[in-house]
């Protein structure tokens, strides 16, 4: 029977900042090649897990181990093995893109040929290759994030941390960052990944865990954590009336696998929501009025609705 | 140490493609040392002192004759001391002397009374030295009274305003790095620069060598081209006689590296301790601010208290080490006492600075 590797263990790892817990006695497992995704609102924990498994910060109770490292006393040796995007783009602007690359690879001391020919070739391919010999102050933001993903990759790291790669970027942008990471993913790269767009965490991630208030609450692949709330469709509606009323006489319809309210909206999951949608409406509208309606497909910004009563991004 | 250097690098590409920074760093030094070498060269102003000689012995009549032989004083009399008060009084004369029966080289301090306006500073330290000098001159080996007659040579006077405003200036450009160690630091720090390479193998000291090893490059770019500035508006080190100065021009670079370190040292505490670049550099400048004017930079301090609080400020001894070097010819080993000060001074500074630092960044 094989046995399966871990890039990445915690064990109750804890941070505290004062009073404040940022990061509560998580547990998790990130094996070898997988691309984990951690997903959660702004402030639940995502970076500062992050900064503890980088090294950064240190734990204030529990540990981790980084490629069988231990974030406490072996830092050294974890930080030869990993690439890091951060969650804000961190470059020099006053050096090219080209510097800023190897500036990274020479404190990981790679040998200048080899440096040279990595540098060339992820420029090309992540298509900054024209502008790699201008000052980053004359980049774009979306410039600098490609060339922040490139500079966690110049010295090709087993294991790389992704803080929010995507914040901020225009969807084209956005796409080819995807692109780019799938692309890790097929090398078998383990990729560690925060991010608070559920539709990101979905298409990329093999496993997923939610945190919420610096504790995960939910971990699993993005299919099984929608079976979790019930796989169906998401139906949306405006609805101005009794809401408790409405909630309670959805919950009596069988297909019916969840109901919660965000704003002045009720979201309902429902199994084959497409065919009974007429019956949904009508239920809703004994108890108020029911206005525009949406229809798609169950997502993790449903899980986390479920699991929190709170949309992600709220 | 490569990471040093490769660090080292790149901060010196920060700092010379960043303009305003450049000129900062570089361009306001060579524009003080060119607004301060305009402002005192040229022949030096005759300052205008007056005397009473209540004395009607040989000794006190030669005191005034060679006072008088110094270019920079012109001896004025008066017959009484309220007349020599009432022209001070209207600026017209800027020193007075009070010369009382009976004086004598030796017992001048006793015999003679001397007030300068100290609102000049200039005036106050040109006619401060000079009278100081001629009078132990004649202390030191004083003349029977019946073969008393003045020296064949003019006793020689080296005080020169120039040279003392140029060594001020000389160690302010240094003392500008505190501002330059600790913006730069805080920046990185502020901007994720600094949490970004802690992900790579680099340790916090390359980091901090890195810093030092540019920091010293950009002082020794100042030193030089300040340097050069003072020479071209009319300073020149003086020495003895013949004495081939080189020794002691490298002698002042060698000091102005040692301070260079020092300041750097100063500015790793402050960056340490700011929470962020604009709070870095607001306390850079309360530090920098009363270095340049309490250590000597271009006026000595006056108050005892102060002068004692001066040695807090590492461009005390640089100044006291350089303005003896270049003004004063004054041979380096015999400035030791400073040079040991500024070394150890720099030496704890660096390693207090790296330590508070690695503490606060953990």
């Amino acid at each position: 029977m094989k046995q399966i590797q871990y890039a990445i263990e915690a064990t109750d790892l804890t941070r505290k900042f004062g009073d404040l817990v940022a990061v509560d006695h998580i547990n998790f497992k990130v094996e070898e090649g997988e691309l984990w995704g951690l997903l959660g609102p702004n402030g639940a924990g995502k970076t500062t897990t992050v900064k503890m498994l980088c090294g950064l910060l240190s734990p204030t109770d529990g540990t981790a181990t980084v490629g069988g490292q231990d974030v406490r006393k072996s830092v050294d040796e974890i930080r030869r093995l990993i690439g890091v995007c951060p969650q804000e783009p961190t470059v020099y602007e006053r050096l090219t893109g080209r510097e800023n690359v190897k500036l990274i690879g020479q404190m990981h001391k790679m040998p200048k040929a080899e440096l040279k020919k990595k540098t060339d070739e992820l420029l090309e391919k992540i298509g900054l290759a024209e502008r790699a010999d201008d000052q980053v102050i004359t980049y774009s933001g979306g410039m600098k994030r490609r060339l922040d993903l490139i500079m966690a990759l110049v010295h090709d790291p087993s294991l790389l941390f992704l803080d929010e790669p995507t914040l901020g970027l225009d969807p084209a942008v956005r796409r080819a960052v995807w692109d780019f990471i799938l692309e890790l993913k097929e090398r078998k790269k383990t990729v560690v990944m925060t991010t608070h767009y559920m539709e990101e965490a979905d298409e990329l991630c093999d496993r997923v865990a939610i945190i919420d208030y610096g504790k995960i609450i939910e971990e699993g692949s993005p299919e099984k954590l929608k079976e979790k709330v019930g796989r169906g469709d998401r139906i949306e509606m405006e609805f101005s009336g009794n809401t408790e009323t409405a909630i309670e006489q959805l919950k009596r319809l069988k297909f019916v696998k969840t109901v919660a309210t965000v704003e002045n909206r009720l979201v309902v999951v429902a199994e084959a929501g497409v065919l009974r949608l007429g019956e949904i409406i009508k239920t809703a509208s004994r108890a108020g009025t029911v206005g525009k309606t949406s229809l798609s497909e169950n997502t993790l910004e449903d899980v986390f609705l479920h699991l929190t009563g709170r949309r992600l991004r709220e | 140490m490569t990471i040093a250097v490769d660090l080292a690098v790149k901060n010196l590409k920060t700092i010379f493609r960043d303009k305003v920074y450049l000129f900062f760093l570089l361009g306001m030094p060579i524009m003080m040392m060119l607004l301060v070498g305009l402002a005192f060269r040229g022949d030096a102003t005759a300052y205008s002192v007056g005397y009473v000689n209540n004395d009607t012995g040989p000794f006190s009549q030669q005191f005034i004759t060679l006072l008088d032989n110094v270019d920079i004083l012109r001896m004025i009399s008066f017959s009484d001391v309220s007349s020599l008060e009432n022209a001070f009084r209207q600026g017209s004369i800027v020193a007075g002397l009070i010369i009382d029966e009976g004086y004598n080289p030796v017992t001048a301090n006793e015999t003679v009374t001397f007030f300068v306006d100290e609102s000049s500073v200039s005036a106050s330290m040109a006619i401060k030295s000079t009278v100081t000098t001629i009078s132990s001159a004649l202390a030191g080996s004083p003349p029977p009274k019946e073969y008393w007659k003045p020296p064949d040579e003019p006793i020689s006077v080296e005080f020169n305003i120039l040279n003392f405003m140029v060594v001020g200036t000389l160690t302010y450009a240094v003392s500008i790095i505190i501002f330059s160690v600790t913006g730069s630091i805080a920046k990185e720090r502020d901007k994720g620069l600094f949490s970004r390479l802690r992900t790579t193998p680099m340790s916090t000291m390359d980091f901090l060598t890195g810093s030092l090893m540019s920091q010293l490059v950009v002082s020794l770019l100042q030193t030089i081209s300040v340097f050069a500035v003072s020479y071209l508006v009319g300073f020149r080190p003086i020495g003895a006689t013949g004495m081939d100065m080189t020794v002691n021009i490298l002698a002042a670079f060698v000091v102005a590296m040692i301070l260079a370190v020092a300041c750097v040292g100063v500015g790793l505490v402050i960056a340490a301790f700011a929470k962020n670049e604009d709070q870095a550099v607001g306390v850079s400048w309360f530090v920098i601010i009363p270095m340049m004017f309490l250590s000597g930079t271009w006026w000595e301090p006056q108050d005892p208290a102060m002068k004692t609080i001066s040695w807090v400020f590492p461009t005390s001894y640089a100044n006291k080490a350089v303005r003896a070097i270049l003004a004063r010819g004054a041979p380096l080993l015999s400035m030791s006492s400073y040079l040991i000060g500024l070394a150890v001074y720099a030496a704890i500074a660096f390693v207090v600075g790296v330590a508070i630092f690695r503490k606060k960044t953990m």
